[in-house]
């Protein structure tokens, strides 16, 4: 599939919001779809605003009678795609903000407002949006802001750039200014830093080489 | 006011050594009956004598008993699943109701039967339906009827059930592998007080539902968890009424000559896990009148252990057509106890049949909501009466200041 070919994909819809993220709620055979650290858009109905955010945690609820199945030894296939398909058990995602958009402009802050419950949300995976959303990198802020007790910083830094590395086409020189950028902003914070820049190199091997040149 | 529990512990004393008691007799008299079962036990005779004898004695009003389908297995044999067919369509439906409120502001009632097709070893999703029904007055008159309608309204669900069971069997007739339809409940389906009765209208409508599931050469099943019944208990009081010369042939299957005790009891001290009994014929008047409908209606049964430990009962209810048929009764013997492997000693796919039938507080309310609504588009404005209004202020969730 061609560049140009590939569009954002609306895969559930906000459960509940606040200023600084949201949580959504989506089918388990829409999990495929999104990983952690993804890029997802919440799209109020009716306005020209946009709330962006990154998945930093994925959860799989279950009932009493999915823990009763767990005790099944060797569960048919039937089974789990009974479970998986059709039982209303909604996978809950929580999104950090990190950005909005009003009259089609891109602002990596807060949002003015949160979306509202059962407002759609996509995921990001146009190309010239993911250009857009990242050409600056003011947003990278507001993830080293999360308080790492509920968000895994680093680890959430590692997939996004890993994520956003392929989808800008290999962007070396994109990876390169994210990884001088996080220094810059870590710089007091070896904690960190140390391993958010060792989990990179380990993701991305080929950084090394582009920035030992 | 809430309940005390403080005031209650004598009682529950009292209670509990009450039940030990029970339990202590009740295990002797199961003794006694396996006794009776273990001399009896292939001595296909002696118990055609003991049916015939109970036949002719005792009264009518009170006898239902078993008789073996077959004289093959001995009665206190537990006979091991033998492995099931390579596929199966099983399905299963359940119902529940929103009965009709006097207190509410509209009278109505809503049956919804939710069902499941499990597509048993193709790795098919199952799939999984509804079928709601709202059901109001017409006229004046009509509102009379619907606020004693409880025990009406459960008869429709009933029907529904059974309706929409053979139905969907029916659309799956052309199924390569064999298809099982099963029900949460008996088969002997009679809720008339008079069991010399002849079927009524709801009776009947059951039996074409059995017959059309028969015609779509489904078997059948209705699955009954924890059974209190005691025909077996009965057969084996008339074995024991052959030796005795007191023995009371005209209280034969009183509640009071057996003290309640169900053939559970007897076979959950025979039955390891996964093992069923000896399929039997169950001997009642309604029974009769089904057998007459279509000789292939009438119900038979076994028991079953479906758990994977313990001396849990359930009772299988399978119509004649599945019973003369070995295969398919071991079949279902095998279906049965890999969909309770599933969840510990129940059929899954009635657990997900009753999961869409039934209707949560949450929806009711909905439901009313919306009721509303479209009653105020054409100008109907009704509330609740005053006892509905108190009685939801006051037990609404209480809050604790201090």
């Amino acid at each position: 599939m061609s560049k140009s070919q590939v569009h954002n994909f609306q895969f559930g819809r906000v459960t509940r919001a606040a200023t600084i993220g949201f949580d959504v709620g989506c089918r388990v055979n829409e999990l495929t779809a999104v990983s952690f650290g993804g890029l997802v858009k919440a799209m109020p109905k009716d306005t020209h605003e946009a709330v962006y955010g990154l998945v930093y945690n994925i959860n799989i609820d279950d009932d009493s009678l999915s823990r009763r199945l767990i005790m099944t030894e060797d569960p048919p296939v039937e089974l789990i795609n009974d479970q998986r398909e059709n039982r209303l058990l909604p996978v809950e995602m929580n999104v950090m903000a990190v950005g909005y958009q009003q009259n089609q402009k891109i602002i990596h802050g807060l949002p003015p407002r949160p979306p509202l419950n059962l407002d759609p949300v996509e995921l990001v995976h146009d190309p010239a949006e993911i250009k857009a959303f990242s050409d600056k990198l003011g947003y990278l802020r507001l993830i080293l802001r999360a308080n790492s007790e509920d968000v895994p910083v680093e680890q959430l830094l590692v997939a996004h750039v890993r994520d956003f590395y392929r989808l800008r086409g290999d962007d070396v020189v994109w990876a390169t200014a994210v990884m001088q950028e996080l220094i810059e902003l870590l710089r007091s914070n070896y904690d960190i830093l140390i391993p958010t820049l060792e989990a990179l190199s380990d993701a991305l091997p080929e950084l090394k080489t582009a920035v030992a040149k | 006011m809430t309940l005390e529990f403080e005031r209650l512990t004598s009682q529950l004393d009292a209670m509990a050594r009450t039940a030990a008691s029970r339990q202590g007799d009740r295990q002797s008299f199961v003794d006694d009956l396996l006794a009776v079962m273990a001399q009896y036990a292939d001595d296909w005779q002696a118990i055609d004598q003991a049916l015939l004898l109970a036949e002719e004695k005792a009264d009518p009003k009170h006898y239902r008993a078993a008789r073996p389908l077959r004289q093959q297995h001995p009665l206190n044999v537990g006979i091991d699943p033998l492995p099931g067919p390579p596929q199966a369509t099983l399905i299963a439906t359940d119902g529940s109701q929103i009965m009709p409120d006097r207190h509410a502001p509209y009278l109505y009632y809503v049956l919804n039967v939710g069902g499941c097709i499990y597509f048993y070893g193709n790795g098919r999703t199952p799939i999984q339906f509804t079928h709601p029904e709202l059901h109001y007055p017409e006229s004046d008159a009509q509102e009379a009827d619907f606020l004693q309608s409880s025990s009406k309204v459960s008869i429709e669900r009933d029907k529904r059930e059974i309706t929409i069971l053979a139905n969907t069997a029916w659309d799956y007739r052309h199924e390569e592998a064999p298809v099982l339809a099963m029900l949460d409940q008996r088969l002997l389906y009679w809720p008339i007080g008079d069991s010399q009765a002849t079927p009524n209208e709801d009776v009947q409508t059951w039996l074409r539902g059995m017959l059309k599931a028969k015609d779509s050469g489904a078997w059948l099943a209705g699955y009954i968890d924890r059974p209190m019944t005691g025909y077996v208990v009965t057969l084996l009081l008339a074995l024991s009424g052959l030796d005795d010369l007191n023995f009371n042939w005209s209280d034969l299957g009183k509640r009071g000559v057996t003290g309640g005790l169900a053939d559970a009891a007897v076979y959950g001290r025979l039955l390891q896990p996964g093992q069923r009994s000896p399929v039997f014929v169950n001997i009642s008047p309604p029974n009769e009148q089904f057998a007459r409908f279509d000789p292939g209606l009438e119900v038979c049964f076994f028991y079953l252990n479906p758990g994977s430990s313990g001396q849990r009962i359930a009772r299988v209810d399978i119509p004649r057509w599945v019973a003369e048929d070995e295969t398919a009764v071991n079949h279902v013997h095998a279906l049965i106890m890999d969909q309770c492997r599933m969840l510990g000693g129940y059929p899954y796919i009635i657990t997900r049949a009753d999961e869409m039938a039934v209707i949560q507080y949450a929806d009711r309310e909905s439901l009313e909501m919306m009721i509303d609504n479209y009653m105020q588009r054409y100008g109907v404005y009704r509330r609740l009466t005053t006892k509905l209004q108190t009685k939801g202020l006051s037990r609404s969730t209480r809050r604790r200041y201090g």
